[in-house]
């Protein structure tokens, strides 16, 4: 059982961010990069896959900056095998839209060999959703997303999405997309001994072509600080007040 | 004259002598920190560690925050139980044998990395003690002195928390007088086996350990190191011990009634146990102090977060001028401790690292590598150990109320936190060793302080300091004035080293302050050089908060240095014989000028610190 899984490197969700001098990014210093949440669940299902079949390989896949190698080795310490980054170029600072991530991923991931290609759900920091459906796209692979189960067979896989309201189970046929959901699994966390050894894995670089910018970010903006609460009144008596407010000043009803 | 020498690009100091010095680190010296300070880059700081470090960290934070601080209050209530199961995780993890060589199934890594764990293990006061006793006090006699056969029976299966061990010194009439105890072994007739009889008392993780690493006298009088399996017959337990703080670790006595240990379980040679216990000490010492920063980092991150969100009069606490002040000064004691340990930290690893390079090494050059920081060592012990009282006391007193509830964990960190002055050698014991080391090795040659000393003379004479203000740095003027103070420090030392050299046991309150003064020496040059090294290093670190708490560090601890120097020579002046009293009155006039400096502005120094922490929500991160 041979998988990818792509992965990114974010802000640390605990760090505060801060709109850079440009007010098109934020700020880079004093902000810790972490592997994505959602990725880590990604890491996790590949390895169980490979364990459960007892063969086969997991190689990291990302693409972002000379400091997402750190990324990879954190999945190298999880246990996965082997690592490519594809580099963007420092010069290089447009924004990357979603689909021109997917086909720099797709161009490369059409080279290995798998059997599963697991994303997280979504990247903390920019939330599109899209890069796994648009790579699975690309390679005209199936696509499940939103996993909150799954159990790889030879050949086929089933998994569970969770949805508004219900649980769907689906089955599909190997190779296919998987993007993972918070509560698939408990990411492990790497043990001293896998920390050491991942630096002996073999990671490889490529340096990626500088393209254009598709979608381009015009400003970035932190939300309006929460304002603080109010008293507006005790027990049933304050319900009319509360309710005039809510329509006259909040706007909500 | 003081030389400054250049580094790329900007122009602080070299010393051509002490570089020599360094150019072996072998040859890594003790009690550096009274000479000049030397720039280096490769300094072992929070700020230098490497990406593999911070995974490292990364996985002993998961853990903590996972599998330890959920279950605090089951680790209370069911240590014995609880203990045993986050032991075997650690294990499995890899965190207890850091510093064990790979062939006993350890990470064979260096010092510096163990330590840096420990910050995080220190999270959770109980669990730091159960890990603590077990992989330092424990398990490093076995892995120091034990033979080959020992270490191949019992550190694989303690490094994977298989098997819990403990270290039992003390008894009810052997507490900081270690080597008065009583508890006997007597070889039997056939020669297999000691018989050994007597009461140990206050044993870290007695009622789960495996094995005790035991401290007896041969025949009531040589003191010898054993390893005691908790199973064999007449090995009794006392109940557990009702505690202030640290409750989730066990501490109970041992009664050993014609215990049979074999020959094959004594630890070095009989007569020689002392030397495990005390070296073992230095070693727990340092242990300690990284322990102890990651309750600092925690309690003033904790108390941040509080304030921030606690209102009264209509504004939140954190504006509040004298709770700002509250966190500058907590920053800056936190920020001296963690400066002290991981400078010095370093260091030693830099020397036993040379030392385990060499094929032929011994365990005892090891040792001997460990033990020319015993200076160091105790003296990290004492002044962490009393920052993080402060550190506590501050952060519960913004908490408020809520700071003296059970349902808040400052609660529960203040009564954990209180221990660290006691065990491990009381601060008492740990000032002496302090000052009677460093006197003790000056008054045999050992440390040649003379040089300084001329130089140190030399100035107050002439009160003048002959040294540029290196460019390029901002913080010359704090250079400056732990150079002065440095020099009037040494200077002390020798006129109290010469004029109590007979008598220093009956002299502790003069040895107490010679301590107090370099251990604030070593707290400031290790604070400066952090600064230094953060100025000299690319990165966007945020220069401005590190040089404020280095000023802070200076304008804290500074005029302490000042007024134990000045009241050290008030007592000397008197013993002195008349003919040079008159010089030493000269003197101590000439030392308050030499030490005069202009006056600090701590007021907006502390608003500036607090602003800025304020600002990141968190204390400085790794
Ligand atoms: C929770 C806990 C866990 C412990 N765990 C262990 C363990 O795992 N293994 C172990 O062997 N021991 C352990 N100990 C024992 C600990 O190391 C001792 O308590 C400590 O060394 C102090 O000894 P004492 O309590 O007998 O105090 P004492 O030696 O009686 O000291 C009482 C006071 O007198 C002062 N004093 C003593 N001698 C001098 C002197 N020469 N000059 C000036 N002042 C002096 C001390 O500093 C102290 O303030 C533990 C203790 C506690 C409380």
């Amino acid at each position: 059982m041979d998988s990818v899984v792509c992965v990114k490197r974010v802000p640390d969700t605990e760090t505060k961010v801060q709109v850079g001098p440009d007010g098109r990014r934020i700020q880079a210093s004093g902000v810790n990069h972490v592997l994505n949440p959602y990725d880590e669940y990604a890491v996790e299902a590949c390895l169980q896959a490979r364990e459960k079949a007892g063969s086969g390989e997991v190689t990291v896949l990302s693409l972002g900056p000379a400091e997402a190698a750190q990324t990879i080795r954190q999945a190298l310490a999880m246990g996965a095998d082997r690592g490519v980054l594809l580099k963007t170029d420092p010069a290089c600072d447009y924004y990357m839209d979603p689909l021109s991530v997917a086909h720099a991923l797709a161009a490369r991931l059409k080279t290995m060999r798998l059997d599963l290609l697991w994303f997280g759900k979504l990247a903390i920091d920019d939330q599109s959703y899209a890069v796994g459906p648009a790579v699975a796209t690309l390679l005209g692979l199936p696509c499940v997303t939103e996993v909150a189960e799954f159990a790889a067979l030879p050949g086929r896989a089933t998994a569970t999405r969770v949805v508004e309201g219900d649980r769907v189970r689906m089955e599909v046929d190997l190779p296919a997309v998987f993007c993972a959901s918070k509560g698939l699994n408990e990411p492990r966390f790497a043990s001293l001994k896998g920390i050491m050894s991942a630096k002996k894995k073999p990671l490889e670089t490529v340096d990626l072509a500088q393209g254009t910018a598709r979608v381009e970010v015009v400003a970035l903006e932190l939300p309006p600080a929460r304002q603080a609460g109010r008293w507006i009144g005790k027990g049933v008596e304050a319900v009319p007040e509360l309710v005039r407010r809510l329509r006259e000043e909040a706007k909500v009803l | 004259m003081v030389e400054w020498g250049r580094r790329a690009g900007r122009s602080p100091f070299f010393r051509e002598d002490l570089m020599s010095e360094t150019a072996s680190h072998a040859e890594t010296r003790g009690v550096s920190f009274l000479h000049p300070i030397v720039e280096r880059e490769d300094l072992f700081l929070p700020e230098s560690i490497t990406e593999d470090d911070r995974l490292m960290l990364d996985t002993a934070r998961e853990f903590m925050e996972r599998e330890v601080l959920p279950r605090a209050a089951e680790l209370e209530a069911d240590k014995l139980r609880v203990s045993r199961e986050l032991l075997r995780r650690a294990g499995e993890l890899g965190l207890l044998g850091v510093e064990v060589p790979e062939e006993y199934g350890g990470l064979g890594l260096g010092f510096r990395v163990g330590m840096l764990l420990l910050e995080e293990i220190a999270r959770e006061g109980s669990y730091a003690c159960v890990q603590g006793a077990h992989t330092g006090i424990g398990m490093l006699p076995i892995v120091f002195f034990g033979t080959d056969e020992q270490r191949r029976r019992y550190l694989p299966r303690l490094v994977k928390g298989e098997l819990a061990s403990a270290f039992a010194l003390t008894e009810p009439d052997a507490g900081s007088d270690a080597l008065s105890i009583r508890c006997k072994a007597v070889l039997s007739p056939d020669g297999t086996h000691y018989v050994v009889n007597g009461e140990k008392q206050w044993i870290t993780n007695a009622g789960f350990a495996d094995i005790f690493v035991l401290s007896a006298k041969v025949d009531g009088e040589h003191f010898t190191t054993f390893i005691l399996e908790r199973d064999t017959p007449g090995v009794t337990l006392g109940r557990e011990e009702d505690k202030m703080g640290i409750r989730g670790s066990s501490t109970r006595s041992l009664i050993l009634q014609d215990v049979r240990i074999p020959v094959a379980n004594r630890i070095g040679e009989v007569g020689r146990g002392h030397k495990v216990a005390l070296n073992n000490l230095n070693i727990g010492r340092m242990k300690l102090g990284f322990g102890v920063l990651g309750g600092c980092r925690a309690l003033l991150n904790a108390a941040l977060g509080f304030a921030a969100g606690r209102k009264q009069f209509g504004r939140p606490i954190a504006e509040f001028g004298m709770i700002r002040k509250k966190f500058a000064e907590m920053a800056i004691q936190t920020f001296a401790a963690e400066s002290m340990c991981y400078v010095a930290a370093g260091l030693i690893d830099e020397r036993v690292h040379a030392v385990r390079a060499r094929p032929d090494h011994t365990s005892a050059e090891v040792l001997g590598a460990i033990e020319e920081f015993a200076v160091e060592t105790a003296s990290i012990k004492v002044f962490a150990s009393e920052a993080l009282d402060y550190v506590v006391d501050e952060a519960l007193q913004v908490h408020g109320g809520y700071g003296y509830m059970k349902e808040c964990p400052v609660e529960k960190a203040y009564r954990d936190a209180r221990i660290h002055r006691v065990f491990e050698g009381t601060n008492e014991i740990n000032r002496l060793v302090v000052a009677g080391t460093l006197l003790r090795r000056v008054l045999t040659g050992r440390l040649d302080l003379g040089p300084r000393a001329t130089e140190a003379e030399a100035s107050l004479e002439t009160g003048v300091l002959d040294h540029a203000a290196p460019a390029g740095t901002g913080i010359g003027p704090e250079l400056e004035r732990l150079e002065r103070l440095k020099r009037a420090g040494v200077y002390v030392l020798m006129k109290v080293g010469q004029v109590f050299a007979d008598r220093l046991r009956e002299e502790q309150e003069v040895l107490e302050g010679l301590a107090d003064v370099v251990m604030d020496l070593e707290a400031c040059d290790a604070a400066l050089r952090r600064v230094l090294w953060v100025e000299g290093t690319p990165g966007d670190r945020g220069v401005d908060l590190y040089q404020d708490l280095g000023r802070g560090v200076l304008a804290t601890f500074g005029p302490r240095v000042e007024r134990n120097l000045v009241e050290l020579l008030s007592y000397t002046w008197p013993a002195m014989e008349p003919a040079s009293a008159d010089r030493l009155a000269r003197h101590l006039f000439r030392v308050r000028s030499f030490l005069e400096a202009p006056p600090v502005n701590r007021y907006a120094l502390r608003r500036r610190i607090a602003e800025r922490l304020s600002a990141r929500g968190r204390y400085l991160e790794h």
